[in-house]
């Protein structure tokens, strides 16, 4: 293993609580109502179905070979060659939703908190902090994000609960207006975008001290981080409507600008910022570091660390070329990215147990 | 990394003194002209001949200033000139030597012991024993009489308290570790011994609970210590320095105090004492993040009373920490956020300030930090001056000459203030300094900025250890039963265990249930 830091299951559960919560903020709401309009909460609901499946198959898959990542028993399952290329194509596909997803935070910073400012000069600290913590490995990630989460909760809850009054009932209707047509449409894309992205957390589970458990914590992290998406898309509808949540960029952050309370918390939006980035810098770590950890992996290194900053300074690169607008990643996310992403998601996970299952491979067939 | 630092090749101290593998020799004259020639120049050495009844010659020394001169005289002086000449002849008798004798049936000093090196000589005298060597015996006997000025048992001048013990340690070793002893009737505590120093021969004690301590902490502990290879050891700031984890890192991983109720507390959860003579500071370890944001007092308060002052701790770390750079943030970039009465208001005061926010809460936050080093290192009377003189008259002139506005000074005063709230010095002096990278951030960034700076701060602390304890547990990682003792302070009944990442194989300390609740009635 390279990375010898142990975290437990509870921790790894956590992660992927704030994994997910990441995409509270960018993409996620828009995509959610621009498909189902005042349904888009329910999309979530259906996704996050999808995220639990996601979530089985890759744990199933990884209990079997329970000291070693994906990359590592893709090559015994499927041989050399063609396990060599699965692995690479994982470390890319890690690789290239880490950039998406530091283009869309770049994005999203400057344009609500720091207008003026180069997207560049935005990214580059916040890659920076990252690598800091890439640096540190797992445990260092585990606990940051332990160390936050409480507290990132409580501004989540105490912005939700200053938001009630804001809150208009007739939004939602009419419910399923236009059929189940465009629920199934919008869930696709957000069952793809927060949901399947979390096959990243195959490559934390050689890393994990109490394994047997963390099939549980894994699911309870994806119906959690599935009830604050469908709160947040859910809020954002009724304080806003639909028509005007679907078209704004980042409706989660907007709606705080409504609190208006006690005469002096007025225009807190950048707080939004704040919460948000906090989820978002814990996205991007683990993309970072599963991308680290995958390629280091994959080339049979002996330590992850050589390869942090020059890994870091391709995807502050990358981010640039490969992000264009929020307008071009809102329509590649929920057109593009969905079919971009089955394979990764189900269809190689899924191979891979099926051939595992015959050819009674991994460590628990063995021993029986 | 850091080991490059710990020792440049060996250190040639005993450059120009003679070698002292000697043995003594049995003849008076030579062993005194080898001694004199090793302490040549020195007016503190004190050679007293005297005759050990009619022929024998005898001679003590001691350095002067160093020993009790009444105990010379009562227990050592007046038993050998008394009974040296009975002495002397059953000798001849007995298959004994002269000096078990002398040690045994006449000196009447509690604590002697004997050698035969010259080096033992020169080590004994210097530190504080007084040396007896009799013409015609290969044998030195080393009796100590040691005496020199004593500062008493005084209030801990840095960490005053309004209820608990106003005992603190002083710069003698022994007496600090009676006072720990004291409170300690336990063969349990044990008191290892060491000296630190080529020259200086600083006595260090390394103190701990056996059975409660952690072997492996205690093992580390003495293994870090006995690795010091240094000249001199003045202050247990040199120790603490020599033997952290991370000696990078800007914040302290070794806890100090001058507090023996505080050691004994800390050796009651565990955790390892290290006490250097010549200081009243004793060094704890491991220690955590939180652990430093407690208080001795903390304990002896009522708990409702330490929870809510322990919160408000954090809250003014928090301030210490930040509110310059929100300040500054919100000024420069985010100005919708405050009120706008406030705004126009702290706009109108700025409006004559030809300075940016940054410029300004830097020269006052520099200015700040200047006026204290300077009140700490002047005397008394003095310092006061400078302070009225510094917060009064250059505060109000600032002002209303422009330079600073006056928002500004209120927000310096406030963090000048909070950093003080925080219990750990040298904890305090590291969230002092990290302002300032934080104001720059959020001059240059904005809130974001500042959450980036913290986000570093707290991924910087995260991968810190104290002798392999996490810095920030147990919250990171989590301990659930250990949150007791963290943000809220629970009563002493609910105490049951003790810290589970430092105290790993006896974590019990209450049995039962010891709860107080009133009598049964008609029972």
């Amino acid at each position: 293993m390279l990375d010898r830091g142990k975290i437990s299951a509870g921790q790894a559960g956590a992660l992927m609580f704030t994994f997910l919560e990441g995409g509270v903020a960018v993409i996620v709401p828009a995509s959610a109502t621009s498909f189902a309009k005042q349904d888009g909460w329910l999309t979530i609901i259906f996704a996050a179905l999808v995220g639990i499946v996601v979530v089985l198959l890759f744990t199933n898959l990884g209990l079997l070979f329970p000291k070693q990542s994906i990359i590592q028993y893709s090559e015994i399952i499927l041989g050399k060659w063609f396990g060599k290329i699965v692995g690479l194509l994982y470390v890319l596909y890690t690789f290239y939703l880490g950039s998406l997803v530091i283009g869309g935070f770049r994005d999203y910073v400057t344009t609500t908190a720091l207008p003026r400012t180069p997207p560049i000069v935005v990214s580059g600290p916040l890659l920076f902090v990252i690598a800091y913590a890439v640096w540190g490995g797992i445990e260092t990630l585990g606990r940051v994000n332990q160390l936050i989460l409480p507290f990132r909760e409580l501004i989540v809850m105490l912005t939700i609960f200053l938001l009630v009054t804001e809150f208009k009932w007739d939004n939602l209707t009419p419910f399923m207006g236009q059929g189940i047509v465009p629920v199934m449409k919008g869930s696709i894309s957000v069952a793809s975008l927060p949901f399947g992205e979390t096959i990243l957390f195959a490559m934390l589970l050689p890393n994990i001290s109490n394994i047997q458990k963390v099939k549980r914590y894994y699911i309870v992290a994806v119906v959690f981080g599935g009830m604050l998406l469908t709160i947040a898309v859910l809020i954002s509808i009724l304080v806003l409507g639909p028509a005007i949540a679907a078209r704004l960029n980042y409706p989660t952050h907007e709606i705080i600008k409504y609190i208006e309370k006690l005469g002096f918390l007025t225009d807190m939006d950048i707080l939004g910022v704040l919460i948000w980035i906090t989820s978002g810098f814990m996205k991007i770590a683990i993309c970072y570091y599963c991308t680290v950890v995958g390629l280091a992996q994959w080339c049979r290194l002996s330590d992850y660390r050589s390869i942090v900053i020059p890994v870091g300074i391709l995807l502050f690169i990358f981010s640039i070329v490969a992000y264009g607008t929020i307008m071009d990643d809102a329509v590649f996310a929920s057109t593009i990215w969905p079919f971009f992403s089955f394979p990764f998601v189900i269809l190689f996970p899924l191979l891979m147990l099926i051939i595992a299952k015959i050819r009674r491979l991994g460590g628990r067939k063995q021993k029986g | 990394m850091g080991r490059g630092f710990r020792r440049k090749g060996e250190i040639e101290m005993e450059h120009g003194t003679p070698p002292n593998n000697e043995m003594i020799s049995g003849k008076i004259t030579q062993d005194i002209q080898l001694l004199k020639a090793i302490f040549d120049r020195s007016i503190d050495i004190v050679f007293r001949e005297f005759q050990l009844g009619d022929v024998q010659t005898a001679m003590l020394i001691f350095l002067d200033g160093m020993v009790n001169t009444i105990i010379i005289d009562s227990d050592i002086m007046r038993p050998l000139l008394e009974y040296g000449e009975t002495m002397l002849q059953k000798s001849r008798l007995s298959p004994n030597g002269l000096e078990s004798l002398l040690q045994n049936q006449v000196i009447t000093a509690a604590q002697v012991s004997s050698g035969e090196r010259i080096q033992e000589v020169v080590d004994h005298v210097l530190s504080g024993d007084t040396v007896l060597l009799i013409d015609g015996v290969n044998k030195a006997l080393f009796i100590s009489a040691k005496g020199w000025g004593k500062r008493a048992v005084e209030e801990p001048a840095t960490e005053a308290v309004i209820r608990g013990s106003r005992e603190g340690f002083t710069e003698h070793l022994l007496t600090n570790i009676t006072l720990i002893r004291r409170r300690l009737r336990t063969p349990k505590l044990k008191i290892e011994g060491l000296q630190l120093g080529q020259l200086s021969k600083t006595d260090v004690a390394i103190a701990y609970l056996e059975g409660i301590a952690d072997d492996a902490i205690v093992e580390e502990v003495r293994k870090r210590v006995n690795r010091i290879d240094i000249d001199a050891i003045l202050e247990s700031g040199y120790v603490e320095e020599l033997i952290e984890d991370n000696s990078f890192s800007i914040f302290p991983q070794v806890n100090y105090t001058e507090r023996p109720d505080k050691i004994v507390a800390n050796l009651l959860e565990g955790k390892v004492a290290i006490l250097v003579d010549n200081t009243p500071f004793a060094l704890i370890v491991p220690v955590t993040f939180f652990e430093m944001m407690q208080a001795s007092e903390d304990y002896y308060q009522r708990y409702v009373i330490s929870t809510l002052i322990r919160l408000l701790r954090y809250l003014f770390l928090i301030i210490a920490l930040l509110l310059p750079s929100l300040y500054i943030a919100l000024l420069t970039f985010h100005q919708e956020m405050l009120p706008t009465s406030l705004l126009l208001s702290a706009a109108a005061s700025r409006e004559a300030v030809p300075f940016p926010a940054l410029v300004e809460a830097l020269l006052m936050e520099i200015s700040f930090e200047a006026l204290r080093e300077a009140g700490v290192r002047l005397p008394r009377p003095v310092g006061q001056a400078v302070s009225i003189v510094g917060a009064l008259v250059i505060g109000e002139a600032s002002v209303s000459a422009g330079i600073v506005s006056a928002p500004m000074v209120i927000i310096v005063s406030i963090t000048g203030i909070a950093s003080f709230i925080i219990p750990s010095y040298s904890q305090a002096i590291t969230i002092r300094l990290l302002r300032f990278p934080m104001m720059f951030l959020a001059g240059s960034l904005g809130l974001y900025g500042v959450l980036l700076g913290v986000l570093f701060i707290l991924i910087h602390m995260t991968r810190l250890r104290s002798f392999g304890v996490p810095y920030l547990s147990p919250i990171a990682p989590l301990h659930i039963s250990d949150l007791k003792d963290v943000l809220v302070r629970v009563p002493w009944w609910g105490m049951i265990k003790r810290s589970t990442e430092v105290s790993k194989n006896n974590t019990r300390r209450i049995k039962g249930t010891i709860q107080p609740r009133p009598p049964k009635r008609g029972g």
